[in-house]
C-alpha cells in the first residue's frame, strides 16, 4: 500500500505527542472519513461524533499503531466502527433507504484518479457474486444497513438475508484468498 | 460447520456491519480476549478497506478539529492518560462480565478433543434443505449494475469480452470518481419491486450457508493454535450466528406447553456417535429481561453461559432446567453469572435428551437445593443442535 500523503509519518509524529502532525493527519483524512460516517449515519451531528471518537481513540492508540503500514485502512476501520456502533445503538429509527447525497462538494486531499490494485482485486471478487448479493454487501458496507434494512430492501425474510450474506462472505473469502 | 470458517465469517460480518449491537459488543469482547480472532477482523478490515476509494467525501463540521484537540490529554500527562483511556474503553463495553474468554477461564475441564482443535473434525449437521442456487433473473436494473462497474460473471450475455473477472483491468478504474459516485447513488429506487417475487421464492429455509470450497488454512496467526481457543470460538459463534436465526423461529413459540403424549419412539439423534459433534445452542425466550445465550456440550459436560442480562440477585442463583417427555424435569446447572459450569447431569441427559427438550431458567434461593423448580420461570427456550 502506497502512502503518498505520508500518513504514516504523521501518525508516528503524533504518537510522540506532536499535535500539529495529528492536526495535519486530520486535515488530510477528515473529508473522506466524514463522508464514510455520514453515509452510514445520515446525520451531521452523529457523523461528527463518530469522527471525533475515532480520532481521539486514534490519538491514544497512536503509539501502538505506529508500526503499521496502512494507516488509512486503520482509520477507515475505526471510523466505520464508531459509526456502525452509533447506527446500531439507535436501531431502526435510523433506517434510511434513501440514496446518499453530499450537499456540498468538498476538496478531498486523498482524491486520486488512480485506483489501487487492492480495490481492483476486491471489485473483481465482488463481481463474481450475483448482482443481488453484491448490492447487499455494498449497501451493508457503505450504508451500514442492518440485516433488517437489507431484508426490507430485498423484500426477503431475514434468514434469507442471513444466508446470502454468509454465502457472499464465503465466496469473497475464497476469491480474495489468504 | 467448520469452526475456523465460522470464525472467519463472523469476523467478516463484523467488519461488513451486519451484526446487531449486542453481537458487535460480543465480538469486541472476543477480540480483546483472542488475538487470533482480532487478527481475522483485521484481515477483513484490510480486505474491505479499498472500497473507501469510491466513497463520497463530505465536509466535516468547522470546529471539529478543535474539539478533538481539546479532548486530547495535555502533553505532560500523555502517559498517564493513555492508561486511563484504556480503562475507559474497557469500562465502556456493555458487558464486562466474562463471556468465557479463553485465558481468563479458571475451569479445570479436560482439553477438548484434538480433532476439534484443528477445526477439521467439528462437523455440524448438514442442512438437508438447501436453497436453490441463486440466479439473478433481473437484468432490467441495469442502472443498479452501475453501482459499481464490476465484471459480472453471472450475466453470461454480457457482450464485453474484457469483462473477464480474472483480468484486473476493470472498467471502474478508468472512470472519473464523480461518475462513479453518481452511479452509485442511483440504484436504490428501482430495484426491490421488480425483484421481490424472485427473491422471496428462492428464499432458503435454513440459515447455515452451504459450504463452498474446502476451508483454507487461516493465514494470519503463525503461533500454534490453542485448542481451547478454537472450541471457545465455536461456542461464541453460537451466539452470533445461531442467535439471530433461532430467535426468529423461536420467538413466537409458546413458552410452556403441556407435554404431548409421548411418541412411540424418540427419533434417533444422528450425531450421537461423534464425540466431537456439535454443541447445543439455546436462546431462551426473553421474559422480563433481555435474552440469555448459552451453549450445552454433553461431551465435555459443560454449560457455558455466554450472555445474561443480569447476575442473580444477592442470595439467589439461576437454576437451569430441562423438561421433556422422556426425562421429566431435571436440573442441569446452577449459576449466578456468566461463565462455564461443569454439569454431570448434562452428560447423563446426553444429546438425545436435549434435542427436543424445553429449557428454562428459574431464580431460586441459594440456600435451597431443590429438585424441582420453585421459582417463577424467568427465561425459557429450546435447545437446538448447532
Amino acid at each position: 500500500m502506497t502512502d503518498p500523503e505520508g500518513l504514516k509519518d504523521l501518525l508516528v509524529a503524533a504518537s510522540s505527542g506532536d499535535r500539529a502532525a495529528f492536526a495535519r493527519l486530520y486535515g488530510l483524512t477528515a473529508p473522506r472519513l466524514h463522508g464514510i460516517a455520514l453515509r452510514i449515519l445520515r446525520q451531521e451531528d452523529l457523523a461528527a461524533d463518530a469522527l471525533r471518537a475515532a480520532f481521539v481513540r486514534l490519538w491514544h492508540e497512536a503509539a501502538s499503531l505506529a508500526g503499521e503500514d496502512d494507516i488509512l485502512t486503520l482509520m477507515v476501520a475505526r471510523v466505520r466502527r464508531e459509526a456502525l456502533d452509533a447506527a446500531r445503538a439507535r436501531a431502526e429509527s435510523g433506517l434510511s433507504l434513501e440514496p446518499f447525497e453530499v450537499e456540498e462538494e468538498v476538496e478531498d486531499p486523498l482524491a486520486s484518479d488512480v485506483r489501487s490494485p487492492e480495490l481492483g482485486r476486491l471489485l473483481s471478487c465482488l463481481g463474481q457474486l450475483s448482482e443481488e448479493r453484491r448490492r447487499m454487501v455494498l449497501h451493508a458496507y457503505y450504508d451500514g444497513w442492518s440485516k433488517e434494512a437489507l431484508s426490507i430492501y430485498c423484500d426477503a425474510p431475514p434468514h434469507a438475508v442471513n444466508t446470502w450474506i454468509w454465502r457472499s462472505i464465503a465466496e469473497l473469502d475464497v476469491c480474495l484468498g489468504p | 460447520m467448520n469452526a475456523m470458517e465460522e470464525l472467519r465469517r463472523t469476523a467478516a460480518e463484523y467488519v461488513l456491519g451486519t451484526l446487531d449491537a449486542d453481537q458487535r459488543a460480543a465480538v469486541r469482547e472476543w477480540m480483546a480476549a483472542d488475538p487470533d480472532f482480532a487478527a481475522l477482523v483485521r484481515l477483513w478490515e484490510t480486505r474491505f478497506a479499498p472500497l473507501h476509494e469510491l466513497s463520497a467525501s463530505a465536509r466535516p463540521p468547522a470546529g471539529l478539529l478543535d474539539e478533538i484537540l481539546a479532548a486530547l490529554p495535555s502533553a505532560e500527562t500523555v502517559a498517564e492518560s493513555e492508561s486511563q483511556a484504556d480503562d475507559a474503553i474497557i469500562a465502556s463495553q456493555p458487558e464486562p462480565g466474562p463471556v468465557s474468554p479463553p485465558e481468563a477461564e479458571p475451569v479445570s475441564t479436560p482439553e477438548p478433543p484434538a480433532e476439534t482443535a484443528d477445526g477439521q473434525g467439528a462437523s455440524g449437521p448438514v442442512p438437508v434443505v438447501l436453497a436453490a442456487e441463486e440466479k439473478p433473473e433481473v437484468v432490467a436494473a441495469e442502472a443498479a449494475e452501475a453501482e459499481l462497474e464490476v465484471p459480472d460473471q453471472s450475466r453470461p450475455e454480457s457482450p464485453e469480452p474484457d469483462a473477464e473477472v480474472s483480468v484486473p483491468e476493470i472498467p471502474v478504474m478508468e472512470e472519473r470518481p464523480d461518475t462513479i459516485e453518481e452511479a452509485k447513488d442511483t440504484p436504490q429506487a428501482e430495484a426491490p419491486a421488480v425483484e421481490a417475487p424472485a427473491l422471496a421464492s428462492e428464499a432458503p429455509l435454513f440459515p447455515p450457508a452451504p459450504r463452498g470450497p474446502p476451508p483454507e488454512p487461516i493465514p494470519e496467526p503463525a503461533e500454534p493454535r490453542n485448542p481451547w481457543r478454537v472450541l471457545s470460538g465455536v461456542l461464541m459463534l453460537a451466539i452470533l450466528l445461531g442467535g439471530t436465526a433461532l430467535v426468529y423461529r423461536e420467538i413466537h413459540r409458546p413458552i410452556e406447553k403441556p407435554a404431548p403424549p409421548p411418541p412411540a419412539a424418540p427419533p434417533p439423534a444422528p450425531e450421537v456417535k461423534q464425540s466431537n459433534g456439535p454443541d447445543f445452542f439455546a436462546v431462551l425466550h426473553p421474559q422480563p429481561m433481555d435474552g440469555v445465550a448459552l451453549t450445552l456440550d454433553p461431551d465435555t459436560s459443560e454449560v457455558a453461559v455466554l450472555q445474561l442480562p443480569a447476575a442473580a440477585p444477592e442470595g439467589m442463583r439461576y437454576n437451569l432446567w430441562v423438561t421433556s417427555e422422556a426425562l421429566g424435569t431435571r436440573r442441569i446447572a446452577m449459576f449466578r453469572e456468566t461463565g462455564t459450569i461443569r454439569s454431570e447431569e448434562l452428560s447423563s441427559i446426553g444429546r438425545a435428551g436435549l434435542s427436543d427438550a424445553m429449557l428454562r431458567l428459574t431464580l431460586e434461593p441459594e440456600a435451597l437445593d431443590t429438585s424441582e423448580p420453585t421459582g417463577e420461570t424467568v427465561f425459557s427456550g429450546k435447545a437446538v443442535p448447532q
